[in-house]
């Protein structure tokens, strides 16, 4: 459970730096085995993405050397530390939002991402199409999902706007 | 719309390209909605990006599920023991579909872990839960709007709600609360 959440997070790491499936398979194996064995010693459920997001970053900087794999121009160069504050801050927001969409129910997630998520975004019969419910009936159904969706990213979000979108510090 | 700050809802739509004109007159006047807006940029941004990410395949969920089962300790009872539990079920990606695919929580407190899996049944949904220590409460508590419904913690932590209906809920069990599901 714990891994299939996450699994979209650590492997968007290696991959974005240039890794193929199979490199970054093997510091997604990295990560699980640096997981189990930090477990016991997590307490905070909140910093678990944070710690994947350093830990990967960690691993996939050592693998890049190891097997000499070069970054992608428009990236920032990895070290062994703590990934930049603009990475991490990215693949936060990606985490919150693959978080939200999964305790939606089904027609919820399918349908808030066909309409905000999924570029080019579809028209409105393609939409009604897909979900197969009258158009009329998207409105309605969209701003409950909307709602859904916004008491699930709201607290974080107006954390961060009321910091003036500075983030707490990082445990 | 001048004196009252745009929803949520009206900020995903504008700035997802519809009710442009209207909203953007609204953000150049207030500086709390733009800083909201700017937000709202990123988590939409965020999601597109999130879709896109690589979802794991089977070989490399299989692999890490070895990775799990090969350091299985028994000095890590608790919150290993859980985790390791739900990941040796079948995972979705590991499934055939099926028409009531549950969904798993695992939430850890410090002082206790909750498994919960939620599974949908005619209409209404079948919460089942164990909690780690099984002493931890006697007790688990379901709060849905004003309704309460008590369960039973059995000798090994589990706990079951039957035909719960769809909305927001919280479980109390002894000091953990776990609220904002939704089901």
């Amino acid at each position: 459970m714990l891994v299939e959440r996450y699994a979209p997070l650590i492997l968007s790491i290696p991959r974005r730096y240039g890794f193929r499936a199979a490199q970054a398979d093997d510091v997604f194996a990295d990560v699980c085995l640096a997981l189990v064995r930090a477990l016991p010693g997590l307490r905070d459920p909140q910093a678990l993405p944070q710690w994947l997001i350093r830990t990967t970053s960690r691993a996939t900087w050592e693998a890049a050397r190891k097997a000499k794999v070069q970054p992608p121009d428009d990236l920032p160069p990895l070290t062994g530390a703590a990934p930049p504050e603009e990475m991490m801050s990215r693949l936060e927001d990606e985490q919150l939002v693959r978080d939200a969409l999964a305790v939606l129910p089904e027609r919820c997630r399918k349908l808030l991402t066909l309409l905000y998520f999924r570029a080019p975004t579809p028209s409105y019969d393609d939409v009604a199409r897909e979900m197969g419910m009258p158009r009329g009936s998207l409105g309605p159904t969209r701003s409950r999902c909307l709602d859904r969706l916004r008491r699930h990213l709201e607290p974080k979000l107006e954390r961060d706007v009321s910091t003036g979108g500075k983030r707490p510090p990082r445990s | 719309m001048a004196g009252t700050h745009v929803s949520f809802a009206t900020l995903f739509d504008h700035l997802a390209g519809s009710e442009r004109a209207q909203v953007s007159r609204h953000l150049q006047d207030c500086p709390a909605c733009a800083a909201r807006a700017e937000r709202v940029v990123s988590i939409l941004a965020a999601g597109r990006r999130a879709l896109r990410a690589p979802r794991p395949s089977r070989k490399t969920l299989a692999r890490a599920l070895r990775i799990f089962r090969e350091h299985r300790s028994a000095s890590q009872p608790s919150i290993l023991q859980l985790v390791l539990d739900s990941l040796l079920r079948p995972a979705p990606a590991l499934r055939t579909a099926a028409a009531a695919t549950p969904t798993r929580f695992l939430r850890y407190e410090g002082v206790a872990t909750v498994e919960l899996q939620v599974t949908p049944v005619r209409g209404r949904v079948e919460l089942r839960g164990q909690v780690t220590p099984p002493d931890f409460a006697a007790e688990a508590l379901l709060v849905s709007g004003t309704k309460k419904r008590r369960g039973k913690v059995a000798a090994d932590g589990t706990f079951l709600w039957r035909a719960v209906p769809h909305g927001q809920v919280e479980i109390h069990i002894g000091t953990v609360r776990i609220t904002g599901l939704d089901l």
